[in-house]
């Protein structure tokens, strides 16, 4: 990978674990608002303690077994589906993402004033320029 | 010259539905100047790693306990500031409108005093030079 702070990054197991505790994290919440549990009923619908309960809620902390996991997803209506992905793949896929995404900063304002008052004329290409701050227009490759 | 500047994140996906930049003094990021101390050193890592992380995730607007990424309150700037925590490690982030998330820097855990007043200071003269 090109990014090797990013590639240092997704070898460190704390990335991964960090997201698994958080898709768990969002799913628990997400069922308790939808059949609208408190964290007693949570507990007891969940077969754990209710201290074990606010650990999670509270702290973020899951430190559950794969199996215990497993189980609390399929209890709040989820499937843990896991995918191993090769490394290289995965970072062909980032990179890849990564190559397509273009950000530009406009004034939402402007830019609604000026859709408003063209919003009727025929268009077939839109065209991009930028200008330098002394407002010599830059080319755009 | 402006002392200041924003780039893409190097360290987090740059596909979030909330765009995450790094604040840069003199053109380095702060952040990567952070992380590269934190390489160095290697013990904490995995740690920061799981920081980042959380940056993404809640980027993406997904929630995280209070615990774990948490609005730091008391300071008198115009905009929404916070820490996101794994282990011994603090990540201390802003939120600029039209833009999206700005990493100042990070920090640990026995420096947190310190460095969120010093991570005010510097959200402060970002924002007076603009």
């Amino acid at each position: 990978m090109k990014n090797k702070n990013r590639e240092m990054i997704l070898n460190q197991p704390s990335y991964w674990i960090e997201g698994v505790n958080g898709f768990l994290y969002e799913a628990i919440l997400n069922y308790m608002k939808k059949h609208g549990l408190n964290r007693t009923k949570l507990a007891s619908h969940l077969g754990i303690s209710k201290g074990r309960v606010s650990q999670i809620l509270n702290d973020g902390e899951i430190n559950f077994s794969i199996e215990k996991i497993i189980e609390i997803s399929l209890k709040v209506d989820m499937f843990p589906a896991f995918e191993f992905i090769s490394k290289d793949s995965y970072y062909k896929k980032e990179e890849s993402l990564e190559n397509k995404t273009i950000s530009i900063n406009f004034n939402a304002n402007s830019f609604s004033n000026f859709l408003e008052k063209n919003v009727k004329k025929p268009t077939k290409n839109i065209i991009f320029k930028a200008y330098n701050e002394y407002s010599h227009q830059l080319a755009i490759n | 010259m402006k002392k200041y500047s924003l780039i893409l994140s190097q360290h987090v996906i740059n596909t979030t539905k909330i765009k995450v930049y790094e604040l840069c003094k003199n053109d380095k990021s702060l952040f990567e100047l952070f992380f590269n101390e934190i390489k160095k050193d290697g013990n904490l890592l995995n740690n920061l790693a799981g920081a980042i992380r959380i940056v993404e995730d809640t980027s993406n607007l997904n929630r995280r306990p209070k615990a774990k990424f948490r609005e730091i309150q008391g300071h008198k700037l115009k905009c929404k500031i916070y820490e996101a925590k794994s282990g011994l490690i603090r990540i201390y982030l802003f939120h600029e409108e039209k833009t999206g998330r700005v990493i100042v820097t990070g920090g640990l855990k026995d420096n947190q005093n310190v460095n969120v007043k010093s991570v005010l200071k510097i959200i402060k003269e970002y924002q007076n030079e603009k």
